[in-house]
């Protein structure tokens, strides 16, 4: 023991070295809490969704992120109205939208001029006309696009027994198919995950007709009608594509399992009951499919309100909660198939107002939802005061940028007779499917071979340039690429990467 | 080895120069032309002067010294035709002989020189050049005596100049084919 060794000396350092330690897992403590705390508040998702405004013949733009898991906030802003006066002209009325997966483009029917316009929100600031088919005599109102963007189905509204479908390619009219179902009625459309199966609300007969798309996508092979509880009026099918279900006027929604392409049975549960209101309009949760959410008008009231019912899986379906929330839409009637509630994500959605009413209290509101709460869900609707009074079809989209196309690198020699430098000169192409919506391409680089993690920004060019040369390279130096476009709302998309040397050239 | 070898010669001229008999000071014009392809194809032929001093010492023998200078050339250079320049001067010290015919004298020189040379490219991604290299050379030429001090000259010198200052030789000599005036002083 050294000589001038104390024990009170000793445990007095312990103690105070103790202190020091405490303190710092208290500044440690409190930095993880900040730091989850800003990871809660970061939304996970985003996307948008698109407003038909009915009676002004317009169309809005809602963006969203979805609230984040551990704070649950969430954002919305609202673009426009857009497109007044070349969607037809008052009177007609604009019904519904439908996103095609897989482009910038949303579909919208014109009831009353009987068209379908395509429009481009690659931009959601300014939306553009990219034409528009005439369907004749045939006055769409519900549509419905493939998962795989190939094709459309459009009901009338239960008003003719035919459907129209669309070949989404070209945008052209693959012609009006006339269900084979007597006396049938096409009052509201879904396709299925499987990109084949079509489940028609026949709301005149109270049943459903279902079958398969044919080889040219133009009609129905082995149609076949199941009933539904009284007046079918609206239809969504399950992210999985195991279950469609059915909004009947008659106070319920009647479930049904789809076992194969083209082929339903009744489900588990056959009706999902005790609605107080009258179901309108029905969507599953986009996410996850584990909840549905059906809007219904309440004629004496006036009303719009908002009921969850629970998916325990195929065809396995219950109230969740009746009646969770009021909408700010007022009024009865409704536009038949109109879709008029989208859940893009678990917790959050949005619902237009299905009623044929124009009241000017009418809003299109978002809910926020705290489903597992107990002893049952909680829903938080608001208003978005921007969004016209006469808002009906919605839809989701989400924006797509996709990746340049033709990447190539080829190594450059360039003699400064001296010495001489290295380039790798990346080429590519505009992706026409991106239409005007790119502002700019980054150009990232990593060593080849190396993690991804490392790559770092080398430039940014403009939209209009499609090279790029990384110049000054050591005679050795082996680089990975990776191209993304970037679109006007600054988001980044899907990369292109090139790497390969294809071409060695010396020039003087 | 490049200074310690001018300073050897000058310290040879030095004593020598106690019993000389006459001093030459000229000034030469003309061009200098470049063996290297590359560098031809960029920078092409250029001028090239040449001031000097000498003296004439017993025999015909000559010692001298002068500086190389003008061949500052432009070009655009590389697969993007970038802006470029190419400067070459150089610190030379010779020794000759020459034999007086009448009026005319005829001359050959050996000699020792010290080169620099200044590449730039107008772009981010190249380097400056700016180095130096020593060479030896050779000169043929002859004066003409109009009057007793004055003369005029006309040269031909090779300059051998191989360089590699980073990763590629080059070959940065030629030939000079210039003419002067000069004075002579008699002592």
């Amino acid at each position: 023991m050294p000589e001038n060794f104390k024990v009170a000396d000793f445990f007095e350092a312990v103690f105070r070295k103790r202190e020091v330690n405490m303190k710092r897992n208290i500044y440690l403590f409190v930095a993880a809490a900040f730091f989850i705390s800003f990871l809660g508040s970061l939304a996970w998702a985003e996307g948008c969704a698109i407003i038909v405004n009915s009676r002004s013949m317009s169309i809005s733009i809602i963006e969203y992120t979805c609230p984040g898991y551990l704070f649950r906030n969430f954002s919305t802003k609202v673009y426009g109205p857009f497109l007044a006066g070349s969607l037809g002209t008052p009177g007609d009325q604009l019904l519904d939208a439908a996103g095609i997966p897989d482009s910038n483009y949303v579909l919208v029917s014109n009831f009353g001029q009987h068209k379908v316009y395509r429009i481009d929100i690659s931009d959601p600031t300014n939306p553009t006309l990219a034409g528009s088919l005439d369907l004749g005599t045939f006055g769409p109102e519900d549509i419905a696009v493939s998962p795989n963007g190939q094709f459309a189905v459009i009901s009338n509204g239960g008003m003719v027994n035919r459907i129209a479908f669309i070949d989404l390619s070209s945008f052209s009219s693959y012609g009006l198919y006339t269900l084979t179902s007597p006396n049938g009625y096409a009052n509201a459309v879904a396709i299925g995950e499987d990109n084949s199966t079509i489940v028609l609300c026949d709301y005149s007969n109270s049943r459903i007709i279902y079958g398969r798309v044919n080889a040219t996508l133009s009609g129905l092979v082995s149609e076949s009608t199941l009933p539904t509880n009284n007046y079918p009026i609206n239809v969504s099918i399950s992210p999985d594509g195991a279950t469609a279900l059915v909004a009947c006027t008659g106070s319920s929604v009647s479930v049904f399992q789809i076992t194969a392409p083209g082929t339903l049975n009744f489900g588990i549960v056959r009706d999902v009951k005790g609605f107080h209101d009258i179901p309108q309009s029905i969507a599953f949760n986009y996410e996850n499919g584990d909840y549905a959410y059906v809007v219904c008008n309440t004629p004496p009231s006036s009303l719009t309100t908002l009921s969850m019912l629970q998916v325990a899986g195929p065809g396995n379906v219950s109230m969740k909660k009746e009646r969770a929330a009021t909408l700010f839409g007022y009024g009865g009637g409704s536009y038949y198939g109109v879709d008029a509630v989208v859940a893009p994500c678990s917790s959050f959605l949005i619902a237009s107002n299905p009623s044929s009413s124009l009241d000017s209290r009418n809003r299109v509101t978002s809910i926020l939802v705290d489903p597992n709460v107990y002893p049952e869900p909680r829903f938080f609707p608001t208003s978005f005061d921007e969004t016209l009074y006469d808002a009906k079809g919605i839809a989701l989209f989400s924006w797509n940028i996709f990746a340049p196309l033709n990447a190539a690198l080829v190594r450059l020699t360039n003699n400064y007779i001296f010495y001489k430098e290295y380039i790798n000169s990346l080429t590519w192409q505009a992706n026409p499917k991106n239409l005007d919506s790119i502002s700019k391409y980054r150009v990232y680089r990593k060593a080849k071979g190396a993690d991804d993690s490392t790559y770092l920004q080398l430039a940014e060019v403009d939209a209009s340039v499609f090279q790029y040369r990384d110049r000054g390279l050591k005679k050795n130096a082996n680089y990975t690429y990776e191209i993304r476009a970037v679109n006007k709302r600054g988001l980044e998309g899907a990369p292109v990467e090139v790497s390969n040397v294809v071409v060695m050239r010396r020039a003087i | 080895m490049k200074k310690s070898t001018l300073v050897i010669i000058c310290l040879l001229i030095l004593p020598v120069a106690v019993y000389a008999i006459d001093l030459s000071f000229g000034f030469q014009a003309g061009l200098r032309t470049v063996s290297d392809s590359a560098i031809k194809d960029v920078y092409d032929n250029g001028p090239c002067y040449f001031p000097y001093a000498a003296i004439n010492l017993f025999k015909g023998f000559t010692v001298g010294a002068g500086y190389e200078f003008g061949y500052s050339r432009e070009g655009t250079i590389g697969l993007f035709r970038e802006k470029t320049t190419l400067e070459v001067t150089g610190v030379q010290a010779f020794v000759g002989y020459q034999y007086s015919v009448s009026m005319v004298t005829p001359y050959v020189l050996i000699g020792f020189g010290s080169f620099s040379y200044t590449q730039t490219v107008e772009s981010e991604a190249a380097q400056t050049v700016d180095a130096k290299k020593s060479t030896f050379f050779v000169a043929g030429g002859v004066k003409i005596y109009p009057m007793k001090n004055v003369y005029i000259s006309a040269e031909v010198k090779y300059v051998p100049l191989k360089v590699k200052p980073i990763e590629d030789e080059v070959d940065l000599g030629g030939l000079r084919l210039m003419g002067g005036l000069g004075f002579t002083f008699g002592f």
